[in-house]
């Protein structure tokens, strides 16, 4: 049993990955539950500090994804990004419905969320929130970083889909 | 405006810089689309006030979540901070100019001009008046027979150049103390603008570094500090030079100055506090450089002061006792022409005697140097001393010039009586010597 409890998800259990340590949970959120992971590069570093990051982070989810939503909005039509395919095939499938991207990004389901409470010099991230539209595989996640300081960034489509 | 005058903007950019560091270390950072605010990492729902471009105010919680609650404001903290600097920053915006320096170190040079003896400064316009119209009389004086010849020769004319030409050096010392004083301090004042921007721009590095992401790394960003402070042993030995340029004579004291060791100023760490740190400790060094220069020219003053009390017959002539001098054979060979050169000479001598004394001056009346007390060798600094060596060298000055008036009025009824009785000349010598031994006025310094 760890010391450093999370009010969100407990103790905090790392399972000791290489390279740091990693724990997977879940959040309630819009009334679903929503699986979490949490990665701690300097796991011999982990005390109350990031723990309350952590907390921090889970506690602000709503702003979270209001922002992630946003970011995602302004980016459909830019190619490249990992929104745009998902929302043309949102928008084919609409027929003669005009296509909103806000509508858009708010019919999104949040499918996972990531926080990376300590960083590093190569890791500037600090939460991923993940997302794809309802009743679809995870064949194009969408997703979203947070990145101290610069804040939420669109991710091109080339990258690795975390879900 | 210099950028010292504008030293209270630049605090203000430090308390500021220091705060977002202090912030950056927590994780927190100017917000990503709203620079008035921290947040947590840049953008997340965890956010603070952050202080005006003033650095004031900010600290107050503005978004409200458990984790909030519980931490409650920052602005103590921040006010511990600004205190801080303000703490460590009191007294260096104060500092003097050194331009109350100007006008004694100009009257200095003056009288130095007058007096000669310092040929080799570069600053001093030697006129060589005395000494060109002291030879002239010595030439005159050697085709001169009679009992008082010898004594005039020896005082009114060998020592007087001895005289003369000291005090030149005394105030050629003076005029480099003022010349230190009036460098060090602008100097001090730019090496003050120098630590202050490199402690804001280390703050200002440490806090963008955090924020890239390398919270957990160890940093570079302060060696650019230590780079940066030291201008400290840069300017202290600048400084130093300056006086020794000034004083070239003073062999020793500039081969001090020049090996002064103003290298405290290094700087490490690289943390808040640590940036604090050594912020303390390039001001430390910086003082330590001021104080030992100060430290040197005293110590230059109060040689040259002892050296004037312990040989007051070098540098005044009314202190000068003259050797026996036989009367001779009791005869006499004057004529007219040589003892009319003599007292035309000795008449410009007695002119530039008095003018001398007028381009003097007087030392400050205050110290032209304030600063605060923990700044330096004290409330004083050099002006004491310096004050001290000016007193005595116009004294001795003003003695001097009384002391040639008289040998030039007694010279001149020497040869007035020489034409009746010649016993009447060796009267006269007689007297002279009489009062030499007297010694009057200027028995010890002070």
């Amino acid at each position: 049993m760890s010391d450093l409890v999370s009010r969100h998800v407990g103790p905090i259990v790392l399972d000791g990955g290489i390279g740091g340590g990693a724990m997977e949970s879940q959040i309630r959120f819009t009334g679903t539950a929503v699986p979490l992971r949490i990665e701690i590069d300097f796991p011999h570093r982990m005390n109350e500090s990031v723990v309350q990051d952590i907390d921090t982070a889970i506690d602000s989810t709503d702003y979270t994804d209001r922002l992630a939503r946003q970011t995602i909005a302004a980016g459909v039509h830019r190619t490249g990004t990992c929104a745009a395919k998902p929302y043309a095939s949102w928008t084919a499938a609409r027929g003669e419905r005009p296509a909103d991207p806000t509508e858009f990004a708010g019919a999104l389901t949040l499918r996972r969320m990531i926080i990376f409470p300590d960083g590093g010099r190569n890791n500037p991230e600090r939460v991923a929130m993940i997302y794809s539209l309802p009743d679809t595989s995870d064949e194009h996640p969408i997703e979203v970083r947070f990145l101290q300081p610069s804040g939420p960034e669109l991710c091109p489509v080339n990258v690795r889909p975390r879900v | 405006m210099s950028d010292y005058d504008d030293l209270g903007g630049l605090v203000a950019r430090m308390k500021k810089a220091a705060i977002d560091c202090y912030m950056a270390e927590d994780g927190f950072n100017p917000h990503w689309n709203d620079n008035q605010k921290y947040a947590k990492w840049g953008w997340a729902y965890h956010h603070y006030a952050r202080p005006d471009a003033n650095g004031e105010g900010g600290g107050s919680p503005l978004t409200a979540t458990t984790t909030l609650e519980a931490q409650g404001s920052v602005a103590p903290r921040f006010d511990e901070i600004r205190s801080t600097i303000d703490t460590i920053l009191t007294g260096w915006d104060t500092l003097p100019s050194g331009a109350l320096c100007r006008a004694p170190q100009s009257s200095a040079n003056a009288a130095t001009a007058l007096l000669g003896g310092a040929a080799s400064v570069a600053t001093v316009n030697d006129s060589d008046e005395i000494v060109r119209a002291t030879e002239t009389a010595m030439a005159s004086l050697n085709d001169l027979a009679g009992s008082f010849v010898g004594p005039v020769y020896d005082k009114y004319c060998a020592q007087l150049l001895t005289v003369t030409q000291n005090l030149g050096t005394v105030y050629t010392i003076l005029e480099a103390q003022y010349a230190a004083q009036q460098a060090m301090w602008p100097a001090a004042r730019e090496d003050v603008v120098a630590i202050c921007t490199s402690a804001a721009a280390a703050w200002e590095g440490r806090a963008a570094e955090i924020a890239a992401g390398a919270r957990q790394d160890s940093f570079t960003v302060v060696a650019a500090v230590a780079g940066a402070v030291a201008t400290v042993a840069t300017a202290g030995v600048g400084t130093a030079a300056t006086v020794g340029a000034v004083g070239a004579f003073a062999s020793t004291t500039v081969s001090t100055l020049s090996s002064l060791d103003a290298s405290g100023g290094h700087v490490s760490g690289d943390t808040y506090a640590e940036i604090l740190a050594s912020l303390v400790g390039a001001l430390g060094a910086l003082n330590e450089t001021i104080a030992a220069q100060e430290l040197e020219l005293n110590r230059w003053l109060d040689e040259t002061l002892n050296a004037m009390s312990t040989q007051l017959a070098d540098y005044n002539l009314d202190a000068f006792t003259l050797a026996d001098f036989s009367a001779g054979d009791g005869s006499s060979s004057i004529n007219r022409t040589d003892t009319d050169m003599i007292t035309t000479a000795m008449g410009r001598v007695e002119g530039a005697l008095s003018e001398a004394l007028r381009a003097a001056g007087a030392p400050p009346v205050s110290n032209p140097t304030p600063r605060p007390h923990a700044i330096g060798v004290g409330l004083a600094g050099t002006h004491l001393a310096a004050s001290g060596v000016y007193d005595y060298a116009n004294q001795c000055l003003q003695s001097t010039a009384a002391e040639y008036t008289r040998g030039r009025g007694l010279f001149d009824a020497a040869v007035a009586d020489y034409f009746n009785t010649d016993a009447e000349s060796q009267l006269k010598v007689t007297t002279l010597l009489s009062q030499e031994a007297l010694i009057a006025e200027m028995g010890g310094r002070g």
